[in-house]
């Protein structure tokens, strides 16, 4: 897609762009021009309003029956799901030793392969584990400002870890909370992107380690952000780690 | 507390009362785009599942709970007809429903006064014929201006330009009307 179309060529899309019309090959060339283009903003602003009238042209329908109760149930059958996530949103309070110990075992191909033939007899040098860690090959990379960067790989037990560097320790009454995300997330703030909380954390020593049960398969992406003490349901600041 | 905050609150009582509020909108639309009883539930169950899982993607400052729930549903519509194909299953029904100018009915539905819903029709049925047909087809239709050129048999700047005139002439009748 050439980048040079004239500002015509491009105003002729921002309709169809207002309406969900625009192929996804002209998506980025239409969003770029109108985020540098006053005119076709303005234009696109105007236009979102009919837009969303035509919301209002709709006949309610009579729902099915039973279709309160199918939702119900599903909201139910997910209850559990969430129990488990509740546990995992406690705080990771625990030392960090322990934690690499543990995700080192998950991982004990990828720790040999990496030279730590003796990573379960030796276990005392966590520094040495996460080094070992962290060339082992990464389902996520994740960065963010300065020198702090993530990854997160899969354990042999289908479960996940998650290790991080150079992250500052939050502030007081702020946790650092991990997301998962699925769906259409080349715009993470989209609402179809949908984000999972894989629990909170806190760094030690520049390092976390997150270890998880929960596995990473179907997720496209990975987040780390700062929320209030806990935990949030959502996302609710810009990532300070981020995957690609 | 609103309906917003107990959904945060994981409060399921407030998800029920979601659905019975805005649920035949919500239906309505998933029924209007993908035109199969069963795919239209799917949409909607899956529109207040969304909600249920991300309330804080509503966001109260740029509209109504009925048109944020009513677009998320138009959405989940057009994906779903995108990815299933199901275009040529339901291009007879729409072409019908291009040609109607629909008349009726109905009560409050949680979506706003049935004037609006009046309004709108109205608004649409005000519009020339080759641009209600490019409206029709993109916004209810899920097309890209592309396929709604090859549907009309028209150059794709066409298609384009009619989107644009069908949709501006839209928002000068609501505007003057409201």
């Amino acid at each position: 897609m050439s980048m040079d179309r004239s500002h015509e060529e491009l105003r002729a899309l921002v309709a169809p762009y207002a309406v969900g019309a625009v192929p996804a090959d002209e998506m980025d060339v239409i969003r770029m021009h109108i985020m540098s283009c006053d005119e076709c903003a303005s234009e696109l602003e105007s236009i979102q309003v009919a837009v969303d009238d035509l919301a209002f042209a709709v006949e309610p329908v009579p729902l099915p029956p039973g279709f309160t109760e199918r939702v119900m149930a599903q909201v139910a059958a997910e209850r559990p799901a969430e129990a488990v996530g509740a546990r995992s949103k406690r705080r990771f309070s625990f030392s960090l030793l322990p934690a690499l110990a543990a995700a080192a075992l998950l991982l004990a191909t990828a720790v040999m392969a990496a030279g730590f033939v003796d990573a379960r007899s030796d276990l005392g040098s966590s520094r040495r584990i996460s080094a070992a860690l962290w060339r082992a090959k990464a389902d996520f990379t994740l960065a963010g400002e300065g020198r702090a960067t993530a990854k997160m790989l899969t354990t042999s037990d289908g479960g996940m870890v998650f290790i991080s560097r150079g992250l500052a320790e939050a502030e007081e009454g702020r946790d650092y909370q991990l997301w998962l995300m699925r769906g259409p997330c080349t715009e993470i703030a989209a609402p179809a992107c949908e984000k999972i909380s894989a629990g909170t954390f806190e760094v030690t020593d520049g390092v976390a380690v997150v270890r998880s049960g929960d596995s990473l398969r179907g997720f496209k992406r990975a987040a780390v952000t700062v929320e209030r003490d806990g935990g949030a349901p959502q996302p609710t600041t810009i990532p300070v780690l981020l995957s690609a | 507390m609103t309906l917003v905050e107990r959904l945060m609150a994981r409060d399921e009582e407030a998800l029920r009362e979601a659905i019975a509020t805005y649920g035949g909108v919500v239906f309505g639309m998933a029924k209007r785009v993908v035109n199969d009883p069963n795919l239209a539930e799917e949409v909607a169950q899956d529109t207040f599942l969304s909600l249920w899982h991300r309330p804080g993607a509503f966001d109260s400052r740029k509209g109504s709970m009925g048109s944020f729930l009513v677009g998320v549903a138009r959405n989940k519509s057009v994906d779903l007809v995108r990815r299933e194909e199901s275009l040529r299953r339901r291009r007879d029904s729409l072409a019908a429903e291009v040609e109607s100018r629909a008349v009726v009915h109905p009560a409050a539905d949680g979506l706003g006064a049935v004037d609006d819903r009046e309004q709108v029709k109205d608004a649409l049925a005000q519009l020339s014929d080759m641009q209600r047909e490019a409206v029709v087809l993109a916004y209810f239709g899920g097309r890209t201006y592309r396929e709604v050129a090859v549907e009309l048999g028209v150059p794709e700047g066409t298609a384009k330009t009619r989107l644009r005139d069908g949709l501006l002439r839209l928002r000068q009748l609501l505007a003057s009307e409201s």
